[in-house]
């Protein structure tokens, strides 16, 4: 029972990281109907960056306010780059561009920072270092508050999307432009808006995995790519809710699965599994009816 | 009735889908508190005037005069900010949105009293006040005709364009919307301009129109005189 408990909140704050990284790439879905894999690299090149200010000037605040500038710039200058691409309704070349910008920021982070090696954030940069034991088994603190940042965040992002008229109309450019245009959004600058919000979500990405994991590498760019795409069509493309719950569900099935299941079958049997609902549920496991 | 000025005022346009010219030479005035309907067979142009007027498709050459100004040179969220809204050819439905949705994205880009006009679209369009929280998508035609115009009125344009408002709707259904129009002229003060190939009822509820053959405008004239055009009668009336 304990070691449930303790996995399932390691579980929820992995699955709420996750969430976040899929919502960063619905944002901009939205607005640019593009599937950006670099946004997970993005993520990781803040922390890359916080890692370095910390370790030249030694304050942990100004780290973070470079992760955020860091995140934002990366972000927002990709978007003139996917916007010919959208203007014309291209889709393999996107996936194209996406990657490219992942590889780079890889790239970069082998090359600039600490000559490739793994970097290890200090006490001060991850903030909550306590852990405290629940009989057996020691809970860290950290993944608490990642498991309380995760859910505050995703809902101010939501109610953002669901409730205000910038939100409402990035909706509307995803589910059909052409109209979106007649209604007056205007394509450019909803579309930046978009991003920059995409943009400030890595930082806070950055800034959660930094706390949770305490260490990054460009490697994890990489790994966390691949999930939050698979994760975001498994759910459907552009939708929120969706992207969230299952990100959440998967969190847990491979906390639980690295504890109960022998070996290294989690990752087979979750990808498993998802192959199977992409193929039998095209529009994502909640879609209510197939468009046409 | 008797006003004068001239809110849109269309001259020599032309436009052209790449090497194609879908509009030789449209020449067109709407002044204020006019319900004018632009007439034509498919493939007329209707529709890429109206594109062309809100800047979803450039002109080659000619100009659009909207109150003042020139509208060639602007980007479609100015135009619709300038105060134009469009009921465009299909409805136009975000169809994964409420009925409430669309109608709030109708205010995106006007400051106007969301709620006071909200009351005045479900006063004219009762139906819309019932399925208020239903996705567009699933009402039946009828019912998004009604949300297409609530939603372009619900602004509080200057000027509105209609393409094709009575596009696979019953004859009676076509009377009543367009008797509503006629009382949100009358009511409120809209100027409209219909594109129309429904050119019976158009020129039975308009007050001028002017006829497109192959991109050009031939004809024009007061509507109820049109009706009684020889040329109109046997090219667009079935006489
Ligand atoms: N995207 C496009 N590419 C090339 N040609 C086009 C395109 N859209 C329209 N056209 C052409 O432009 C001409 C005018 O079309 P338009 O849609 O404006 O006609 P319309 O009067 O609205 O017709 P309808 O009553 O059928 O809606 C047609 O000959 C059409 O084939
Ligand atoms: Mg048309």
């Amino acid at each position: 029972m304990e070691l449930f408990l303790a996995q399932l909140v390691s579980g929820l704050s992995t699955g709420g990281i996750y969430a976040l990284l899929v919502l960063g790439m619905n944002l901009i879905t939205l607005v640019r109907n593009v599937v950006h894999h670099g946004f997970s690299h993005t993520c990781i090149f803040t922390m890359a960056v916080g890692w370095l200010v910390y370790n030249k000037t030694g304050m942990p605040w100004l780290a973070f306010l470079a992760m955020f500038a860091a995140g934002v710039l990366v972000t927002v200058l990709s978007e003139p780059l996917f916007r010919p691409l959208s203007k014309r309704g291209a889709d393999l070349e996107t996936i194209v561009l996406a990657m490219g910008i992942g590889i780079i920021l890889s790239e970069l982070i082998v090359n600039f920072f600490n000559s490739g090696q793994v970097l290890s954030f200090n006490d001060e940069m991850k903030i909550f270092t306590t852990k405290f034991q629940v009989g057996a088994i020691t809970v860290s603190v950290a993944s608490i508050v990642a498991l309380v940042a995760c859910v505050v965040i995703a809902i101010i992002i939501s109610t953002y999307l669901f409730k205000s008229s910038e939100g409402r109309a990035m909706r509307a450019m995803a589910q059909n432009l052409r109209v979106a245009k007649m209604l007056g959004v205007p394509f450019g600058k909803t579309g930046v808006l978009g991003f920059l919000i995409a943009g400030l979500l890595a930082a806070c990405i950055g800034v959660i995995c930094i706390m949770c994991l305490g260490y990054c590498n460009a490697e994890m760019g990489d790994s966390f790519a691949t999930k939050a795409v698979i994760l975001m069509l498994f759910a459907g493309q552009g939708d929120i809710k969706g992207g969230i719950l299952s990100s959440i569900l998967m969190g847990v099935v491979e906390a639980m699965a690295l504890a109960y299941l022998p070996g290294r079958w989690a990752e087979a049997i979750f990808y498993g599994f998802m192959m199977v609902i992409i193929i039998i549920k095209p529009n994502g496991l909640f879609a209510r009816k197939a468009k046409n | 009735m008797e006003q004068t000025n001239t809110l849109l005022k269309i001259e020599n346009l032309s436009v052209y889908y790449g090497p194609i010219c879908a509009v030789k030479k449209i020449d067109l005035e709407v002044k204020q508190g006019e319900i004018v309907a632009v007439l034509g067979a498919n493939g007329a142009g209707k529709s890429t005037m109206v594109n062309t007027i809100i800047g979803l498709m450039k002109a080659k050459t000619g100009s659009i005069q909207f109150d003042g100004k020139e509208l060639t040179k602007m980007r479609t969220d100015q135009i619709i900010q300038s105060g134009i809204s469009v009921v465009p050819e299909g409805r136009g439905m975000l169809s994964e949105m409420t009925v409430m949705e669309n109608l709030q994205m109708g205010v995106y880009h006007h400051k106007v009293d969301f709620n006071s006009n909200l009351e005045m679209i479900f006063s004219y369009f009762p139906r819309l006040k019932e399925r208020q929280w239903q996705k567009a998508g699933t009402l039946s035609g009828g019912e998004q005709q009604m949300l297409a115009i609530g939603r372009s009125i619900i602004g509080g344009p200057k000027l509105l364009l209609m393409d094709e408002l009575s596009l696979a709707l019953s004859p009676l259904y076509v009377d009543n919307i367009f008797k509503t129009l006629v009382q949100l002229r009358n009511e409120k003060g809209f100027t409209i301009l219909l594109a129309e190939q429904n050119a019976r009822k158009a020129l039975q509820y308009s007050d001028r129109a002017y006829v497109l053959d192959l991109g050009k405008t031939v004809m024009d004239g007061r509507s109820s005189e049109l009706m009684d055009d020889p040329f109109v009668q046997k090219a667009y009336l079935g006489a």
